[in-house]
């Protein structure tokens, strides 16, 4: 039965992708725009390190490539986040317009009907940047694993966006008790910003973070290094765990803002 | 609640200014210098870099294009008062709040964390008047691309296409002469640079007094220049929402 | 199984007593503190199926917040409430899938897509089987006229239009029970009459139990068999709506300005020996007289007085809401201001 109904929810999330994205590319120039916006967005640190780079080839011990590969593998989450997760960025505006209601009425999982809410597909923008600067780097880095590079990768890029969603999610849902504090999600999204580079440059108490309750070093710093230097090809499966963990606890911050909008209405 | 919700711009800005502040630092760890700058003046450079990103913050910005978007401009026209007048007290409120607050920055990071290098510059009336016109450049243009909101539903995606070029071709992650050539070119040929190259080199004393005169012109120029452009759009969204009839 | 069963609902809202400023936010978040606002105060419903029933109130007299409750989005602070036998906070997902509900001033709709996309969601949402949804899209396109704007993206739609597709919506999965908050509030006349023949139509046709709230009274009139009048969050009048009309609409009231060279005393014995009614003096030349359908008609009450008097100005006012919910409390009506007595 629980097998049964999950299946028939991802049915039905598919559905609702599809629709969506028939939906927005029928506003051709709006969609042109949001891709340029979004190429020229995380472009803009791609070209910050190049620029850098051009000067000091290795830093810590990073040569530019790896730090490139780094670059794509922490943007192509991001993507993926917005083709399928974009909506949780409606969530504080649903909850300060008192609009909730409407996902709460139907007999479906809310969080995955707020993911669906909104979807856009300028995602592909980030997405592809994302894989063309992996794939530049794959031909200057040695990467240790060969063909198996491919499927570790597809892995970490899942949970990576899982993991913004998320994050995503938690911090938005700080909206059910800040009803003004709607750019707490903006906050945690610049610190996406941080996580495309090398955790070592920073100071421990900010690599920290990064393993929580911000855990990108799971999905983006942990297995480049595994992926370019070597090691037990397990920290691979430290993405889905970490993914599966900070899911769950956004859930259950969700759902504790629930029953606060539930008994106080609007 | 508003106050928060600034405290909370402010931390987006410092994340921001972060990542490039750790990497300069590993990439000048070796005591090297870039395009003539050595540590502590970069420090001084993104200090700078950082205070300018928060006057004039991505939150004013988005209201300004809000209040367009919401329609309220078809009430706000019918209060009698001139629509840039308008807009521009707000702005100049907003101003004033964040400058208050860049100042307490100012002298706390100063005085604690970062010992800035104090500016080497000929003529600090010229300092002064770049780092004026480069606050109402942000300004004016903050409010252009909230006019274009007559046009496009999706003014946020036009926000973020202006703010990576901004960011990239101001100066305000690197100096502009780590650029390729063709790029440095380009840079010069855009407004972005008068927002904040124009003032760091006059403040590290990069250009002389006739060569800074001469940024700081080309800073009027642009301000004129899109001042106009705005009056102009908007002296046509006006007429374009007339005809849809409010 | 009754369709609604509600016995002693209470709800309270928690106000948060915050001082202003950053200082009193993060004060209230180490010590909050709440002061209780009540919403309702112990509410009994009984709702057969098929029943049709208008709930009535002014603003604040806990109309949203009853309906809130029985579709399961809030939860309440104590009582007993069984819809389709379900708790609906408790066991709301599988509560929802049995109701339908149209929130007035929102939509349920998707804002981007297509009406007609909006519904192939809703269908895979409830697992409506084919068969039944193509019946239902048919049926609806037809009696709503939905035909015209079936691909046209949500946000273009009109308030009308938008009204129309979101109680399609509402009603694509053959729910038995539906909810509905001020379903015509902003409609133009013509949509409102749509809306009201199409709920009437359910109601009858197909056995629909209807939980309907409004403002207007036309609107219950229009599609309701019972009525139920809340106030100050409790139910005051729970009845058949064509006795509630009878005693509540009974008391009509004429104003009848007279010339200055009458004397209003003068009028009011003129209308006390034809028809028995006693008329109030409101000054020197206006008279109001206060009648029952049963009493007297408007037509024979101005009659009666034009012919012995001259009269400058009448005016005839049905009661309103307002005034009828205090009649049941048997409270002697206000003066009325004389701004509305003057208009003409």
């Amino acid at each position: 039965m629980a097998a049964e109904q999950r299946a028939h929810a991802l049915t039905h999330f598919a559905l609702l992708l599809r629709l969506q994205y028939r939906a927005k590319s029928a506003y051709r120039a709006d969609l042109a725009l949001e891709i340029v916006s979004a190429l020229l967005r995380q472009g803009t640190w791609l070209a910050f390190m190049l620029v850098l780079l051009r000067r000091t080839p290795v830093v810590d011990g990073w040569d530019t490539w790896k730090m490139v590969f780094l670059y794509g593998l922490a943007t192509a989450p991001l993507g993926l986040n917005v083709l399928l997760f974009d909506g949780v960025w409606k969530l504080t505006e649903l909850i300060r317009k008192g609009e909730l209601d409407s996902l709460l009425l139907r007999p479906v999982d809310p969080v995955l009907h707020l993911y669906t809410r909104s979807v856009s597909l300028h995602g592909i923008g980030d997405l592809a940047i994302g894989i063309l600067a992996m794939s530049l780097a794959a031909q200057h880095v040695p990467l240790r694993f060969g063909l198996w590079t491919l499927p570790l990768l597809v892995v970490c890029v899942v949970s990576g966006s899982v993991v913004y969603a998320s994050v995503n999610l938690a911090s938005a849902a700080l909206g059910f008790w800040f009803r003004e504090l709607h750019n707490v999600p903006f906050l945690v999204q610049q610190f996406t910003d941080l996580a495309r580079f090398p955790l070592a440059l920073y100071p421990p108490v900010l690599t920290a973070i990064f393993f929580f309750p911000l855990p990108f070093a799971f999905v983006t710093y942990l297995p480049t290094v595994l992926l370019t230097e070597g090691g037990s090809v397990w920290v691979v499966l430290t993405a889905p765990a970490a993914a599966a963990v900070i899911h769950m606890l956004a859930r259950l911050g969700f759902r504790l803002g629930l029953r606060r909008y539930e008994s106080a209405g609007n | 609640m508003y106050r928060g919700r600034y405290v909370v711009g402010v931390l987006i800005s410092l994340v921001q200014i972060t990542v490039l502040y750790y990497i300069w630092r590993a990439i000048m760890s070796g005591g090297q210098r870039h395009a003539g700058y050595d540590w502590p003046q970069m420090q001084t450079y993104l200090l700078l870099s950082f205070l300018l990103t928060l006057v004039l913050s991505f939150g004013t910005e988005e209201r300004v294009s809000a209040s367009i978007r919401d329609g309220s401009v078809s009430l706000e026209l019918l209060k009698p008062v001139h629509y840039m007048t308008l807009r521009v007290t707000e702005l100049i409120a907003a101003l004033f709040v964040e400058l208050l607050s860049v100042g307490l920055c100012l002298a706390l990071f100063v005085s604690t964390v970062l010992p800035a290098v104090p500016p080497e510059t000929g003529s600090r009336f010229l300092l002064v008047l770049s780092f004026l016109l480069a606050v109402a450049l942000k300004a004016t243009i903050a409010i252009t691309t909230g006019v274009l909101c007559f046009w496009t539903t999706n003014v946020l995606g036009l926000i973020a296409c202006r703010q990576a070029l901004a960011l990239m071709l101001s100066g305000a992650m690197f100096p502009l002469q780590m650029l390729p050539d063709w790029l440095h070119t380009v840079a010069y040929a855009l407004p972005f640079q008068s927002f904040f190259n124009t003032p760091t080199m006059i403040y590290f004393g990069r250009v002389g007094t006739a060569d800074a005169a001469g940024l700081v012109a080309l800073q009027g120029a642009w301000l004129i220049a899109l001042a106009g452009m705005t009056a102009l759009l908007l002296n046509r969204g006006f007429r374009r929402l007339d005809s849809y009839g409010g | 199984m009754r369709t609604i069963e509600v016995r002693g609902l209470r709800k309270e809202y928690r106000i948060p007593e915050k001082e202003p400023g950053l200082a009193g936010t993060v004060k209230h978040f180490i010590r909050p503190r709440y002061r209780a606002k009540p919403a309702l105060a112990g509410i009994d419903l009984d709702i057969e199926p098929g029943e049709s029933v208008g709930y009535l109130g002014s603003n604040g007299a806990g109309k949203s917040t009853t309906i809130k409750i029985l579709t399961g989005l809030l939860s309440p602070t104590d009582g007993y409430v069984r819809v389709n036998g379900f708790d609906p906070h408790r066991e709301r997902k599988r509560h929802v899938r049995e109701i339908g509900a149209v929130f007035g001033h929102r939509t349920g709709l998707w804002w981007d897509l297509p009406v007609i996309d909006s519904f192939k969601t809703l269908s895979s949402m409830y697992r409506i089987p084919d068969a039944t949804y193509r019946a239902n899209l048919k049926l609806f396109t037809e009696l709503l006229e939905l035909e015209e704007f079936l691909s046209v993206p949500v946000r273009q739609l009109s308030l009308g239009q938008r009204m129309r597709a979101d109680l399609a919506a509402a009603l694509l999965h053959d729910p038995k029970l539906i909810f509905l908050d001020e379903p015509t509030g902003g409609l133009d006349v013509n949509s409102k009459v749509a809306v009201r023949q199409f709920i009437r139509h359910l109601n009858q046709q197909q056995g629909t139990t209807i939980f309907l709230t409004s403002h207007d009274m036309a609107d219950i009139e229009g599609m309701c068999n019972r009525l139920i009048i809340l106030d100050r969050g409790s139910a005051v009048l729970d009845e058949d709506i064509d006795k509630a009309k009878h005693r509540l609409a009974a008391d009509r009231r004429l104003v009848v300005t007279v010339s200055d060279t009458e004397d209003v005393a003068e009028v009011a014995r003129t209308v006390h020996n034809a028809s028995g009614l006693t008329c109030t003096m409101l000054d020197r030349q206006r008279l109001s007289c206060e009648f029952g359908r049963t009493e007297a008609t408007a037509a024979h009450l101005v009659g009666v007085i034009m012919r012995a008097h001259e009269i400058v100005d009448f005016e005839l006012r049905e009661p309103t809401l307002e005034q009828m919910v205090r009649r049941l409390f048997q409270q002697p009506p206000p003066s009325p201001p004389p701004a509305e007595v003057r208009s003409r």
